[in-house]
């Protein structure tokens, strides 16, 4: 804040009496102050905007124009500068003393002027203005980051509504409410339709309003559309939403949420609920409501290793209803302070209405209690009708259109010596196969699988090695130190070839793997008989791939073998 | 002693402190000033012109007033008070008494010029 | 460092840590956390698959070879935060006979 100086420099006398004129301007030169002289109002007012004083001492009667009209001339030119105005005046009667004051002046001086009482009054009323102009330089401060705040917050706004609305909230099975009340609202919805069809859902509330609730909302939202876009499962997006909030999040700011995983072939809904009320699901035959109840603590709290993602299931047929709403619906006041309360929405819920005509009545009863009060927390309603089948195939194909995510492929992919020598395929395979929606939940098996693929085709194929070597813990060394020596010298014309077919498959999909090597073949002894397993450092490769995939063929003379895998959505 | 009852003794002394060398400018500037207020008041009596009388009363009263010429603006306040409230009685006779205590309040003023 | 080990305070037990693959190409880093441990007092190892997401069958015969070191019938191992896949892994070759496995 700058310094403002305590006394004025400059300070204007407008008289038409010349001998007045002449003893206050020697009187305040005398006090060191700077003078400029008027001898009427219209004078004054020039002088005013010319000189800039900023103390003016005015004659009330004077020609032209009088000091009152003056004073107001001069006030409303100083605009927030608060600049004192002192009445020269004799008159004596309090109806004249009045309409000056009540006309913008600030004080009287009687004559005959003592300069005691000049210097008083300057001083008191410089210490005002001194007042005024850091009240005035605060104002404009708090105006100025209060823009700034508001531009920033709509720029914020602009980027948030890009992730937040990404997905399928305008899908003609969802219908909500939601109130703002402020820029950001503190509750968020997110819905899309998964590549496997699944209608995922999330509601979540975050403990307070505006940008605090919006910085969490943004993780929230681009992990939520991310997850779902890439057909990961419900358990799976709430850990790792949990997971980034835990994190990220600030103590004390955590987001209660309830998410649904609506698949419409299966006709169920799964239901992971943290901390919202209660939602509920319409049954369409018989217009009543079952109550789905939060178990799990809102998300943001717990670690990971801690938290629990298990769904609840619920089946559901055509012309059912989900509805979900934030605490905002309970918790909204009236102008007496009195909350909506669980009793009304459940005596509602009770009456045995049309889906429709249940939402149109939490809204319409919600907003009357509140009436013109002020909200005190967001308000949101959701209703997602569970459709009929046609629909419902509707709703499953916006799931797999155009997300750009793979679906039935083959791909061939050939390692000459120069590669087989340095290059590990490993994640490049596993990063074409998480392509596939679904198929990412089963990465840590088709590794296995792929690897011991890989690794018998380099290993038996290419470098011809025994199994037998590795008889006892200094051979499983040896085999390891012949097999890096062995790929160092890889000579020329070497190679192994991956083939790959994938299809979907009802629930799930099928990749069929087909790994070629140019090598002589090698003939897979069956697995040691001897119970004495502690031993044996090989042999287990072939049975974990029969134990893993769904078939496994090596055709002679063993350089060819071709594995299925077959995978299913996660349930 | 007139200089007493016309012409505040403390208050001149002070006021020819305060302006030094502009003092005799001062008395220059009051008695030409006020003089021409009283030739206004001359005119505006007999006419009945309160406005007037109101308004170069009020002047005189004030600058006598900042002067020490105590009885002057006493009598001139008279005057403003009935020009304001639109009295004529005894204006006349008003009018004669404070040109008769201007004429005073000059002469001690003439003789107290350095 | 996809691996690491750190000795407890009592200086008994050897906890190993895997983190993302544990196959052949993590071979040597493996062996040598082990390999550096004093084994005059019967010591105990832990291998934490807490971080291991991916697994096959050259770091089952690492194992073996880890707990032939550790004294083979009488070392004390214990494999600990097994995914629900890696444990499938381990029960496919009857590991739990030789390790215990959490």
């Amino acid at each position: 804040m700058s310094k403002v100086s305590y006394r004025p420099s400059k300070i204007l006398i407008a008289d038409d009496s010349p001998a007045d004129r002449l003893i206050l301007q020697s009187m305040l030169q005398r006090l060191g102050y700077v003078v400029v002289l008027a001898e009427d109002g219209v004078q004054a007012v020039e002088k005013f905007l010319s000189e800039k004083p900023e103390f003016v001492f005015l004659d009330v009667i004077m020609p032209n124009m009088d000091g009152v009209e003056t004073a107001i001339q001069i006030k409303e030119k100083a605009g927030d500068d608060f600049i004192p105005v002192i009445y020269l005046t004799s008159l004596a009667d309090a109806p004249s003393l009045a309409r000056c004051l009540s006309a913008g002046g600030d004080d009287f001086l009687s004559k005959p002027y003592n300069p005691i009482v000049i210097e008083a009054k300057i001083k008191a009323f410089s210490r005002m203005r001194e007042m005024n102009q850091t009240l005035a330089l605060q104002k404009n401060l708090i105006e100025k980051n209060n823009r700034h705040l508001i531009q920033e917050q709509n720029v914020a706004k602009q980027v948030f509504d890009k992730i937040a609305h990404a997905g399928s909230l305008k899908l003609p099975i969802i219908r909500y409410y939601m109130s703002a009340l402020a820029v950001f609202n503190g509750d968020v919805l997110l819905a899309d339709v998964s590549p496997t069809g699944s209608l995922m859902v999330l509601l979540g509330d975050f403990t307070g309003h505006g940008l605090p609730a919006a910085i969490g909302s943004m993780p929230l939202a681009s992990i939520f559309y991310g997850m779902v876009n890439k057909g990961f499962g419900m358990s799976e997006i709430l850990r790792e939403i949990n997971n980034r909030l835990n994190q990220t999040l600030p103590m004390g700011l955590f987001c209660c949420a309830t998410c649904f995983d609506i698949s419409f072939r299966k006709q169920r809904v799964l239901v992971w609920s943290g901390g919202l009320p209660d939602s509920a699901i319409y049954r369409g035959a018989t217009r009543t409501f079952e109550r789905i109840t939060s178990k799990n603590l809102p998300l943001a709290i717990l670690a990971n290793r801690d938290f629990k993602a298990e769904p609840v299931r619920f089946e559901l047929s055509a012309g059912d209803h989900i509805l979900l709403w934030s605490d905002g619906i309970q918790e909204a006041r009236d102008r007496q302070g009195k909350m909506f309360g669980e009793q009304r929405l459940t005596s509602i819920l009770e009456r045995g209405l049309e889906a429709s005509a249940v939402f149109d009545d939490i809204i319409g009863e919600v907003q009357a209690h509140i009436g013109e009060g002020e909200r005190d927390d967001d308000v949101s309603l959701v209703d997602i009708t569970f459709p009929d089948a046609e629909l419902g195939a509707q709703m499953e194909k916006k799931g797999s259109k155009g997300r750009g995510c793979l679906q039935d492929w083959s791909l061939n992919f050939r390692l000459e010596s120069s590669s087989l020598r340095v290059f590990d395929p490993m994640p490049l395979l596993l990063h074409i196969t998480s392509e596939v929606p679904g198929l990412r939940q089963s990465n840590s098996l088709l590794f296995t699988v792929l690897s011991e693929l890989f690794n018998n085709a380099v290993e038996h194929g290419v470098l011809g090695l025994q199994s037998s070597i590795k008889q006892s813990a200094a051979g499983f060394s040896e085999y390891y130190r012949l097999r890096k020596e062995g790929l160092e010298n890889l000579p020329l014309g070497s190679w192994v070839m991956l083939e790959f077919e994938h299809g979907v498959k009802h629930n799930g999909g099928l990749l069929t793997i087909r790994v070629r090597d140019s090598g002589d073949g090698f003939h897979p002894t069956n697995k040691t008989t001897s119970g004495d397993t502690q031993h044996v450092y090989h042999g287990r490769g072939l049975t974990l791939l029969r134990t893993m995939c769904e078939s496994l063929v090596i055709t002679p003379p063993g350089n060819c073998v071709e594995a299925q895998f077959r995978w299913l959505h996660e349930e | 002693m007139p200089a007493h009852t016309s012409l505040d003794p403390v208050l001149l002394a002070e006021l020819k402190d305060l302006l030094a060398d502009n003092f005799n400018e001062l008395i220059e500037r009051y008695t030409v000033d006020s003089a021409h207020r009283f030739s206004l008041l001359v005119t505006a009596v007999p006419e009945k012109d309160y406005k007037t009388i109101y308004y170069e009363a009020h002047g005189i009263k004030g600058s006598s007033r900042n002067m020490g010429a105590t009885k002057l603006a006493e009598i001139c306040g008279q005057l403003e008070a009935q020009g304001h409230a639109e009295d004529g009685a005894g204006l006349e006779n008003l009018l004669s008494e404070a040109s008769a205590e201007f004429e005073v309040v000059c002469g001690i003023l003439a003789g107290e010029r350095t | 460092m996809s691996i690491s080990s750190s000795m407890s305070a009592d200086g008994k037990t050897l906890t190993i840590a895997v983190d993302g693959r544990f196959d052949a190409s993590s071979l040597d880093e493996f062996r040598s956390c082990y390999e550096g441990a004093v084994c005059e007092s019967p010591i105990s190892f832990n291998v934490d698959l807490r971080k291991a997401e991916y697994l096959d069958s050259s770091a089952l015969g690492m194992l073996l070879v880890l707990r032939d070191y550790a004294g083979g019938e009488s070392a004390t191992i214990t494999i600990s935060h097994c995914s629900p896949e890696v444990k499938k892994i381990f029960a496919i070759s009857s590991f739990e006979k030789l390790f215990t496995i959490q």
